[in-house]
């Protein structure tokens, strides 16, 4: 590569300069502060703390609503993840039989993931809405009375449910062009070679999706246990009461509606190390990326 | 006993468009058949509708005792090369050879013995545990053979197997996979738009053009006698030399800017012709007899082996083919036409007459 000469040495760091700070005053400082007073009790007023060293995070894994939301972030991150690739891949491989040479669809299911998971949410909510919504009165036809915000297990089909929608379209349109990624005459060589095309999926397609489902799979995973916050808070119109929630919605309720500044910086400091296994995790994938050439 | 039936063959594709029309074949046992012709004519289509990558849209295609029209590419006891190979590129040599064969159900020692025969068959035993990224362009071309015969098919089909290499390389493939297929004694169909792989390697060849078979025969017959002036002028490098005529009715063919050709046989017609003559049959002479020209030398190509003559007759680009020996006089020279040498066709339909 080709180096650049800069006339002064300082000028590089100078228009780097804006980036960084946004970097430091949004990300870096929030993150250190947030360490920080996962290791002070603050009043509930704010005007004074005290030093308790680990006690933040020792009272938090002691108490068993922490427990227990841990539980449940787990199962609903892995019903979101697994149910929105499934249900992606299926699509994805549905539509690539139709598309194979049609670049006209191609282009326009590149929309869904233009303006889809926006809408997607918003429309998953209103399917659910305990007056209007249509899959609740689907379900109260077929005799579950479906109660959302009431019902606690309602509650957590609905979030699952729409988390799962929303990121249906993300990982379709991956997954499809993953699938369009495979040379047709592989898939051909393979027609010859195998009579059963579930068995050529498995053999044939699903391997050579690896490297695109790795990289779905750390995103998928990433967005069940953070993204899906806005999710949680509409259907709960920010009144949790006895509803499960995630770790992520936890540290929101602790800090800002419990008022516990320490106990929950405590939990997003537990977060923080989450999302950092899960960087290191997704480089390390990428860097060993097999690249089929 | 494999011989393929190819009867009235037709393909439209869904957007409407007529690949091939109506097209029958037939082709023995152990027979070598290549599809020649131009980009698009619908070599590959044919190959690929016999492979059962394409629905046939009208007609039937039997292999052996079968007719194959409904049944899936794994049923129809076939093997294919296609042109960049198709190699599975997650598994390795070995695994790519052995897939067809697990997927029969075949055992494990079957197997292992079925790809180290062909392996060395084709000497790719060093390279079965590497992947097709690890590989050359050669290599990946002999495992992509090699995955065609370890499962011992009762037919061949080959898709451009050699374009993807380079001069050399195709020259010494070309002779491998035409030795290696007389010795598996395998039916087998060769597409290609290379009229010298056509030549080299057929049994019979099958000149397509926009759609259609313009003519099946052995290589000689097509380079003879061929039926069109299509197949006359894609078949032979340089290709052959076409001239403008009239036939006059009793033998002779005046020609436009070179005067009458006398020809050796009647012709039916009585109308425009076109008279050909390939550049090896071209002779250089000193004087003026009869079906001669007076010719000026534009260009001299040396080819080593031979040379090249180029020159003009009226605005027709002329291609003569001498020997080394051949003195060339540039002042005073005569290219000689020699009857026997001549091919007619019909300037309307282009048909040998
Ligand atoms: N899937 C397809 N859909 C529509 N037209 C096609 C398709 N495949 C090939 N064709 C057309 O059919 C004709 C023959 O194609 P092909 O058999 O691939 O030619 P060749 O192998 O002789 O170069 C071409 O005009 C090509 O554009
Ligand atoms: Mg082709």
């Amino acid at each position: 590569m080709k180096k650049s000469q800069f006339r002064s040495p300082l000028y590089p760091y100078l228009l780097l300069l804006p980036q960084l700070s946004i970097v430091v005053i949004f990300f870096y400082w929030p993150a250190a502060e947030a360490i920080r007073s996962s290791f002070y009790l603050e009043d509930p007023f704010g005007f004074s703390s005290t030093f308790v060293g680990l006690d933040n995070f020792k009272d938090m894994v002691l108490r068993s609503d922490y427990v227990a939301t841990a539980r449940f972030t787990v199962i609903f991150s892995v019903l979101v993840t697994f149910f929105s690739l499934a249900t992606a891949l299926l699509l994805a491989v549905t539509a690539d039989r139709v598309l194979r040479g049609a670049s006209t669809y191609k282009t326009l299911l590149m929309w869904v993931y233009a303006i889809a998971p926006p809408v997607a949410g918003l429309i998953g909510i209103m399917l659910f809405d305990n007056l209007v919504g249509p899959i609740t009165e689907f379900f109260r036809t077929i005799g579950w009375d479906f109660k959302l915000g009431v019902n606690r297990f309602d509650t957590a089909f609905a979030m699952i449910t729409i988390s799962i929608w929303k990121q249906i379209p993300v990982n379709f349109i991956f997954f499809l062009s993953g699938l369009q990624g495979i040379p047709k005459s592989v898939q051909e060589a393979a027609s010859i070679d195998c009579k059963s095309t579930l068995r050529r999926f498995w053999t044939i397609t699903f391997p050579l999706l690896a490297p695109t489902g790795f990289f779905l799979l750390i995103i998928n995973i990433t967005y069940s246990l953070f993204d899906t916050f806005g999710v949680i808070d509409v259907v709960l119109k920010g009144e949790p009461g006895n509803n499960p929630v995630t770790l992520v919605y936890k540290v929101f309720l602790d800090g800002f509606r419990g008022n516990d500044l320490g106990g929950s910086s405590a939990q997003s400091v537990i977060l923080m190390v989450l999302v950092l296994i899960l960087t290191v995790f997704q480089f390390r994938m990428i860097e060993r990326r097999v690249h089929y050439s | 006993m494999t011989k393929v039936v190819i009867d009235k063959v037709r393909k439209v594709y869904p957007n409407g468009t007529e690949a091939l029309s109506p097209s029958s074949l037939d082709i023995a046992h152990g027979e070598f058949i290549v599809l020649v012709g131009p980009s698009g004519c619908g070599k590959s289509t044919l190959l690929r509708m016999i492979a059962g990558l394409e629905e046939i849209t009208d007609g039937t295609i039997s292999i052996g005792d079968r007719v194959v029209n409904d049944l899936d590419p794994a049923e129809r006891d076939i093997a294919m090369v296609f042109q960049n190979y198709a190699l599975y590129p997650h598994m390795s040599v070995y695994q790519n050879m052995a897939y067809g064969l697990k997927n029969r159900g075949r055992s494990k020692p079957d197997i292992e013995t079925a790809v180290s025969k062909a392996a060395k068959l084709l000497h790719i035993e060093e390279f079965l545990h590497r992947r097709p990224s690890q590989l050359s362009g050669g290599q990946r071309q002999r495992v992509a053979m090699g995955r065609a015969i370890v499962r011992d098919p009762s037919l061949f089909l080959f898709d451009e197997p050699l374009s993807n290499l380079d001069a050399k390389l195709r020259n010494q493939m070309r002779i491998e996979i035409r030795k290696l297929q007389r010795e598996l004694d395998v039916t087998s169909i060769y597409v290609t738009h290379d009229q010298i792989e056509a030549m080299t390697m057929a049994d019979k060849i099958a000149v397509l053009n926009t759609g259609r078979i313009e003519q099946i025969g052995t290589p000689s017959e097509i380079y003879h006698k061929p039926a069109s002036i299509f197949v006359a002028s894609f078949m032979g490098a340089p290709p052959m030399n076409i001239l403008d005529g009239k036939y006059n009715g009793n033998g002779g063919v005046e020609v436009a800017d070179l005067g009458q050709l006398t020809i050796d046989h009647a012709l039916k017609t009585t109308g425009k012709v076109q008279v050909g003559i390939r550049p090896e049959n071209v002779e250089i002479r000193t004087e003026a007899s009869q079906n001669t020209v007076a010719i000026k030398i534009d260009f001299l190509e040396e080819l080593g082996a031979g040379r090249l003559l180029h020159t003009m007759i009226g605005s027709t680009p002329f291609i003569a083919h001498l020997d080394n020996e051949h003195p060339i006089d540039s002042d005073n020279i005569f290219a000689h036409l020699p009857p026997q040498a001549l091919h007619l066709f019909d300037a309307e339909t282009g048909q040998r007459v």
